[in-house]
């Protein structure tokens, strides 16, 4: 299987901080149709790695490169394709989606950033990326404040799929939803990512979602790697004692530990 | 319904609406037992916020609340927001602990001051008894620098330090019963353990009861000794937490329980999921 995305020796420096990094040395790889998970707590640099994939943050060290084609702090075309092929999808879609434009219009825009398209064609491809994220087509005209938080995220998901990419970075996009309605969600990425095949990045602090949705796992703590490989070698047979403290922090229905 | 013997709330009847007589929460029966954990779980809008709210006085002055009996130890309490709260069992016998900290805390204050203005809001004891009150219930919720976090102001503590904070001032004067509102939801996954753990270890130490409200089944049955599952505006169930796998639960409740990705969940199989309108 091809791989989408590839970090080696990623290290983030905020400027003006000289006390050590925001990342260090981070190195990790995602194949089409797979889904890493990145997990840490508040400050592990887990949305920082994201934006630095996507040029929203400059590395200070390391390469990224995305299908074999090195991105690192990227400009001009490069900055251009990359982000053809690279969308990010973030935690908040309230904070994410313009309130002035309808919710079609907001996908319309994604769809001819740099590509000329007749509005005919705009319209059935909206309709079609609708459907796909399981929202009627009568939804198209409504402006975010008539829809719910997951109906939300899926207009952010629909608006990240229609520039066809082949790498989604999804930053929390789960922790501000209900967990009925997180079941939706995470289940129409499954089916989405089954019949796309793209490559997704799931940063998570909820270790039970990332066992459910990833294969492999980066466990970052305060910007270093502690320990990535198989999820489920690490859930069975973790290595680090900060990754054992974070499975066994995790809430486990009728678990009664604190009883 | 199986009732307990001398509760700490007694709720019969409860009915929350606004001013403008839309209905929010409606029929609510349930009561909390002396020194009894009591989750209640629901989604966003399912009314487990006003809930708590009416029970501690602290309703929006546009949404009234009526109930045939509301009964904090014995006393009958009166729904609506008083305009005066002093006297109030708030803060004394009933407290509370919200989700953000940041909200709660006085930011331009340093945690000792806010602490002692809430012991002598309450009790006239001189300002050093207050202030030794204090620190020792910093100590109580394993704040090791107590002394130090005194002098501090909230922003100079981290998210579970602050909760903690939160919980030192509910226990500041050793209520019967703390209220507690999604108080680990803003937290990471370690700190909201510890939080966990210490809100039961004050449950044994203080024999005070808890009412803990929060989204998440599986945290709740990991403490409670009774979960109240709220869907729009009603109490759909109550059970034990030794009935969670023991027995059936309504769809709704079922729905929840699989709606939860766990270890064992089978990724090969998609999440329970609820039928409703998208």
């Amino acid at each position: 299987m091809v791989e989408v995305l590839s970090v080696e020796g990623l290290s983030i420096k905020y400027p003006g901080n000289s006390h050590g990094n925001a990342v260090t040395n981070v190195s990790f790889s995602v194949k089409e149709s797979e889904t890493l998970g990145l997990v840490g707590e508040s400050g592990s640099g887990k949305s920082t790695i994201a934006k630095a994939v996507i040029g929203l943050v400059a590395a200070f060290e390391g390469k990224v490169q995305v299908l074999g084609k090195d991105v690192t702090n990227p400009s001009g075309k490069i900055l251009k394709q990359l982000r053809d092929n690279v969308q990010l999808v973030f935690q908040d879609p309230y904070s994410s989606l313009n309130s002035r434009i309808t919710v079609g219009e907001t996908v319309a825009e994604s769809l001819q950033v740099g590509k000329s398209v007749t509005r005919r064609e705009v319209n059935k491809e909206i309709l079609k990326y609708f459907e796909m994220v399981g929202l009627k087509a009568e939804f198209v005209n409504r402006f975010p404040h008539q829809l719910s938080g997951g109906q939300l995220q899926r207009i952010a998901i629909a608006r990240a799929l229609v520039r066809r990419p082949r790498l989604l970075l999804l930053d929390e996009v789960t922790a501000s939803l209900d967990v009925s309605v997180q079941a939706k969600v995470l289940n129409l990425l499954k089916e989405l990512q089954r019949d796309l095949g793209f490559a997704t990045v799931y940063i998570s602090h909820d270790l039970a979602v990332v066992k459910y949705l990833c294969q492999s796992l980066v466990v970052l703590r305060n910007g270093s790697v502690v320990e990535s490989g198989d999820v489920s070698d690490i859930y069975s047979n973790p290595q680090d004692l900060y990754t054992r403290e974070l499975l066994q922090a995790v809430p486990q229905l009728g678990g009664q530990r604190w009883r | 319904m199986k009732t307990v013997e001398s509760p700490v709330l007694e709720v019969r009847n409860l009915h929350i609406g606004t001013a403008g007589g839309i209905s929010l929460v409606r029929n609510i029966d349930f009561e909390v037992g002396r020194g009894e954990i009591v989750g209640i779980v629901g989604e966003s809008g399912s009314g487990k916020s006003l809930l708590t709210l009416a029970v501690s006085q602290l309703l929006p002055r546009n949404v009234v609340a009526r109930a045939d009996v509301l009964k904090f130890l014995g006393t009958p309490l009166e729904p609506n927001a008083p305009s005066d709260l002093t006297g109030s069992l708030l803060g004394t016998d009933l407290a509370m602990v919200f989700q953000d900290p940041m909200a709660s805390l006085n930011p331009a204050r340093k945690i000792g001051s806010q602490m002692v203005e809430a012991i002598r809001f309450h009790k006239k004891i001189p300002k050093r008894l207050a202030f030794s009150k204090a620190e020792a219930a910093l100590s109580q919720v394993q704040i090791q620098d107590s002394s130090r976090v005194m002098k501090q102001y909230p922003h100079e503590l981290s998210g579970g330090m602050r909760q903690r904070v939160m919980i030192a001032m509910a226990i500041l004067l050793e209520p019967q019963l703390i209220i507690a509102d999604e108080p680990t939801t803003a937290l990471d996954v370690r700190v909201q353990a510890q939080v966990m753990s210490l809100l039961r270890e004050l449950n044994r130490e203080l024999k005070s009861a808890i009412l803990l409200i929060s989204h998440d089944i599986a945290l709740l049955s990991e403490v409670c000794d009774r979960i109240l599952v709220m869907q729009q505006g009603e109490l759909i169930e109550t059970f034990v937490i030794s009935d969670l796998f023991a027995r059936s639960h309504e769809p709704y409740t079922e729905a929840l329980i699989g709606a939860i990705p766990t270890f064992d969940s089978d990724p090969e199989k998609p999440l329970g999921v609820l039928d409703d309108e998208d």
